[in-house]
């Protein structure tokens, strides 16, 4: 998993439960790692497993909700280190449509050892469903950029998520565009 | 805490740095890698410009590209000269092909339109393939714009351009040519038809479709054979078919059907012809109209069918009136014979002679339409046998030359020693060939001579080709003649013709007689010079005969059964006819020696009685032909002649022409019996009771006891005639001495000298034999007046002696 994504995780904890949970954090787990992240490594994805669970452990807060929140605060992060994907852009059902045909393909392109889920992306007018595929079942995760998105387009939809499949490796979210 | 914190960043920070590194050498290296490639590569581009480059100059066509905004990126010299710029090709590498264009405005022929095709090329992408531009130097520049493209994105314009004024030059003049010789063939009233080999009508050219009413539209496609052959002829295409594919060309007629079903004829000529591989591809017919020419034929073919019918009709006719008027012909040359004998008047000579003359002329005219009129139909068939033909041609110039009162002219044979062989032939054909030649040859020749020449020309183991000439000394033919004188009823001139007499029909029959021996006849002549008349024919040859001829024939007192009187003169006639009788003698009598030959031809004879001067047919030529005639029984048969005069050369000719005895009338019984027992005849004489009649006096009573052997009945019967016409034949004597005409002088005499033996008065006879003698000189003229009045003072007495006799026998 790319180095950004652990950097970034601490950069949320730090944000939501101050730096002594990031030091207690590091601390009590055990890496191989060492903690010592850099945004351009690459490590193993159970370090971000144990990462989480500790958070969960340590503030009391389920680990869904973690993800929930981490996509959200990952979103802006995205535009202001990758302003390339968002140019010329204004609409967020626009914006997701792009992403298994423009966005993941150009990722790789510049991490060409990047693990990227898979979306089937339908637009039905003001309907949006993508089905997310990944075995890390990060669907939470992709929920929390889903709405991120949203807010950065200043748009407001409602989006829900079924698992398809119960380890959440398939899941389907439903983007509604609200009529207001 | 925060020194955690600050360890934890600075060991990330090292193990960023770290990665960093790392990476960079990585970096490093795929730099190094890619810069080997680059320079791989700048060499392969590098080699594969210059190949390109090369290419394009040496294609023998200017090149020019210029890319997507009109700039030229590349251009060949071949492309500059041809354009006459004085530029090399990187001195315009960069300008725009606008401006270039400007630069050859001034050479073309049309600067406006080139301009706007460019700009309408540069604009629209659109490519031109093969704009001929016309220079104004005369020169045709083929021109190609092709817009290039890679996938879906135009990078430029490519155009080539080929000088290509020769290839044009050479077209333009092939097309004239082919314009040349198409409006030749248009013009030569010549349909041409090309068809490939199943007769599929693949071009017609006008004159065919004016020909036959179509349009080239209706035939191109259609079968040939079906649209334009009437249905009777086109299984005879076939043959045609066959030659053409053997590669043959054949020039044939045929019948072909215009659109309205007009049939006309043409003459094609048919030609197969080859695509570059040599295969048959078809084949071009030539049609020639050649109806009128058809339609021409037709009708001559018809008028001369037409014309050929009325002149076989005419000459049955004509055969059989000849054949009808013989008859009568016949009744009027021995009655005019017998005329002569009637002591006619000076006058009435005249008027007989016309006379016989004329019947003589007419007789032998329809001998000859006879005679040809036979050999047209092919009624003539050839009767051959061995013939020795040196004999025969002797015999045939010996009978000539007495017919021929003239001494100047001289008769003479040369012949080829080679031949010593014996020829199978008709001898009637060779004697009439000859007969006619050499008649013809004397008529017309005074003085000089006539040479018959006969040579070997070829001995060939199918036969002999001998060559004849018969050539004289006469008038000669004129060159304009030549020719027409084979013709029946063609003699060289009226002129001729009122001269020399004839019927114009002998040498027609002598043509188509040598023909009938595959020879051919021809003539020579100089007017005044003489006539050289040549023929060949082939005849199979013999081994020499050891017979000949003259075979003697013994005979043993046999009984005579049938004799034939040859004689013209019918006192003659009435007097031989009595003495036979009272021999009890069976007898034929012929008028002449034609009728002779046809008796000779029924009736087997032990003897035959001769006369020399008679119409038709005379004494000789009557002998030589029954002498020739092998089959005939009466090859051997003697023959007794009887001439009217005693001249040696008479007797001399008579025995050579194959006559065994010789007899001068007036004869006695007792000299006719003496001659039968000379040739082994059985005669009966009756003895005649005598009565001892006397003639009186002045005659000669020894003689004419002889010769009536006291039959009153034919003394009173001769002296009768003789008184009727002595005293005119001696007028007319007298008229021809005072005249000095001493060929009818001598004919006269000749003819009466016989007369007056008859009554006894022998010596007035021997006073004519004197007379006669004058012509042929035996007399001297200065004697004939004395002679002749001796005879008249002898004539007046015996004329009383002789009207004496009659007084008392009646």
């Amino acid at each position: 998993m790319k180095g950004i994504v652990f950097t970034e995780y601490l950069e949320f904890v730090e944000n939501q439960f101050g730096y002594e949970m990031v030091d207690q954090l590091l601390n009590e787990v055990s890496v191989p790692s060492g903690g010592n992240y850099t945004a351009v490594g690459s490590y193993d994805f159970s370090e971000m497993v144990q990462l989480l669970m500790k958070t969960s452990q340590l503030s009391q807060s389920p680990p869904d909700k973690l993800l929930y929140r981490f996509g959200l605060h990952v979103m802006p992060v995205f535009r202001k280190g990758y302003p390339i994907f968002f140019e010329g852009q204004t609409d967020a059902f626009d914006f997701l449509e792009t992403l298994e045909d423009k966005i993941h393909p150009q990722v790789l392109v510049l991490y060409p050892d990047a693990e990227l889920p898979r979306f089937d992306i339908q637009r039905i007018n003001n309907v949006l469903i993508m089905d997310y595929k990944s075995s890390r079942s990060m669907g939470d995760f992709a929920l929390g950029l889903i709405h991120g998105c949203l807010e950065i387009f200043g748009e407001k939809a409602n989006v829900s998520q079924e698992k398809l499949v119960e380890d959440g490796s398939y899941v389907r979210f439903t983007i509604t565009r609200g009529t207001s | 805490m925060l020194e955690r914190r600050v360890a934890r960043e600075r060991t990330a920070r090292k193990e960023a740095e770290r990665l960093l590194e790392t990476k960079s050498e990585a970096l490093f290296q795929a730099n190094q890698q890619l810069s080997t490639l680059n320079k791989t590569l700048e060499k392969k581009v590098a080699s594969r410009t210059e190949t390109m480059s090369s290419l394009i100059n040496n294609l023998h066509a200017g090149v020019l590209l210029n890319d997507e905004k009109g700039k030229i990126v590349l251009v060949n010299k071949d492309f500059l000269e041809i354009f006459r710029i004085p530029l090399a090709p990187h001195e315009v590498i960069g300008l725009d092909q606008r401006d270039s264009a400007n630069l050859v405005k001034h050479l073309l022929v049309a600067p406006e339109k080139f301009i706007d095709i460019i700009d309408r090329c540069l604009s629209g992408n659109r490519h031109v393939i093969s704009y001929e531009l016309a220079m104004k130097d005369g020169r045709v520049i083929d021109c190609d714009f092709i817009p290039v493209m890679t996938e879906s994105e135009f990078i430029g314009h490519l155009w080539q351009v080929r000088d290509v004024t020769d290839q044009r030059t050479i077209q333009k003049k092939i097309v004239d040519s082919e314009e040349k010789y198409r409006g030749i063939i248009e013009n030569m009233e010549l349909g041409l038809l090309e068809v490939d080999n199943n007769h599929i009508i693949q071009r017609a050219y006008s004159w065919f479709c004016d020909m036959t009413g179509y349009t080239e539209e209706e035939l191109v496609g259609q079968n040939a054979v079906k649209i334009l052959l009437p249905e009777e002829l086109q299984a005879a295409m076939d043959t045609q078919d066959k030659k053409r594919i053997r590669g043959e060309h054949s020039v044939y007629e045929t019948k072909i059907l215009k659109k309205n079903g007009e049939a006309i004829w043409v003459l094609i000529s048919g030609a197969p012809f080859y695509d570059t591989e040599g295969n048959m591809i078809g084949s071009i017919g030539i049609h020639y109209d050649i109806t009128a020419r058809k339609n021409l034929e037709y009708d001559l073919t018809k008028a001369r069918n037409q014309a050929e019918q009325a002149r076989e009709a005419e000459k049955q006719f004509l055969a059989n009136m000849s054949h009808e008027i013989r008859n009568p012909i016949n009744a009027i040359v021995g009655m005019t014979n017998l005329l002569y004998d009637t002591q006619p008047s000076a006058k009435q000579l005249e008027h007989l002679d016309r006379i016989k003359y004329a019947s003589d002329m007419l007789m032998g005219l329809i001998s000859g339409i006879l005679d040809i009129s036979k050999i047209e139909s092919g009624n003539f068939e050839l009767v051959e046998r061995q013939i020795d033909i040196r004999n025969g041609l002797e015999a045939i110039i010996e009978i000539a030359g007495f017919k021929t009162q003239d001494d100047d002219v001289k008769l003479r044979l040369e012949w080829d020693q080679a031949i010593d062989f014996d020829i199978i032939a008709d001898p009637t054909v060779l004697n009439q060939i000859f007969l006619n030649l050499l008649n013809n040859a004397l008529k017309f020749t005074k003085q000089g001579e006539v040479v018959v020449r006969c040579r070997l020309l070829a001995d060939t183991e199918e036969g002999v080709n001998l060559l004849f000439v018969v050539k004289d000394t006469g008038i000669g033919i004129p060159p304009e003649k030549r020719k027409s004188i084979f013709e029946s009823f063609n003699q060289g001139d009226k002129e001729t013709k009122l001269k020399y007499g004839g019927t114009g029909l002998g040498l027609a029959i002598v043509k188509k007689l040598v023909s009938k021996y595959g020879g051919k006849i021809v003539v020579d002549s100089e007017v005044g010079v003489g006539s050289t008349f040549q023929f060949n024919c082939h005849f199979k040859r013999i081994k020499k005969s050891s017979m000949t001829l003259a075979k003697k024939t013994s005979f043993l007192g046999k009984t005579c059964d049938r004799i034939l009187i040859v004689e013209d003169n019918k006192i003659n006639q009435a007097y031989l006819s009595g003495i036979l009788d009272n021999w009890h003698i069976q007898y034929d009598v012929a008028n002449h020696g034609e009728e002779a030959l046809a008796f000779i031809e029924k009736n087997a004879y032990d003897l035959i009685l001769m006369d020399i001067r008679m119409p038709i047919m005379d004494g000789y030529e009557t002998t030589i032909r029954i002498r020739t005639d092998h089959s005939g029984q009466n090859e051997q048969v003697p023959i007794v002649a009887l001439t009217a005069s005693a001249l040696v050369d008479e007797k001399e000719r008579a025995l050579a022409a194959g006559m065994n005895f010789h007899l001068t009338k007036p004869f006695t019984p007792d000299q006719l019996a003496h001659v039968f027992k000379k040739f082994n005849l059985l005669v009966e004489v009756t003895e005649v009771e005598n009565t001892s009649f006397d003639f009186g006096e002045g005659l000669d009573q020894e003689y004419l006891r002889d010769f009536y052997e006291d039959d009153i009945d034919r003394v009173k019967l001769m002296f009768t005639i003789f008184l009727k016409n002595i005293d005119g034949e001696m007028a007319d004597l007298q008229s021809q001495f005072e005249n000095q005409e001493w060929g009818s002088f001598s004919k006269i005499a000749h003819k009466i000298k016989p007369n007056f033996a008859m009554v006894g008065l022998t010596e007035i006879s021997e006073l004519m034999l004197a007379l006669e003698g004058v012509e042929k000189r035996h007399t001297p003229l200065a004697r004939v007046p004395e002679i002749l009045l001796k005879a008249q003072e002898l004539f007046v007495e015996g004329r009383k002696n002789v009207e004496n006799v009659l007084s008392k026998l009646d």
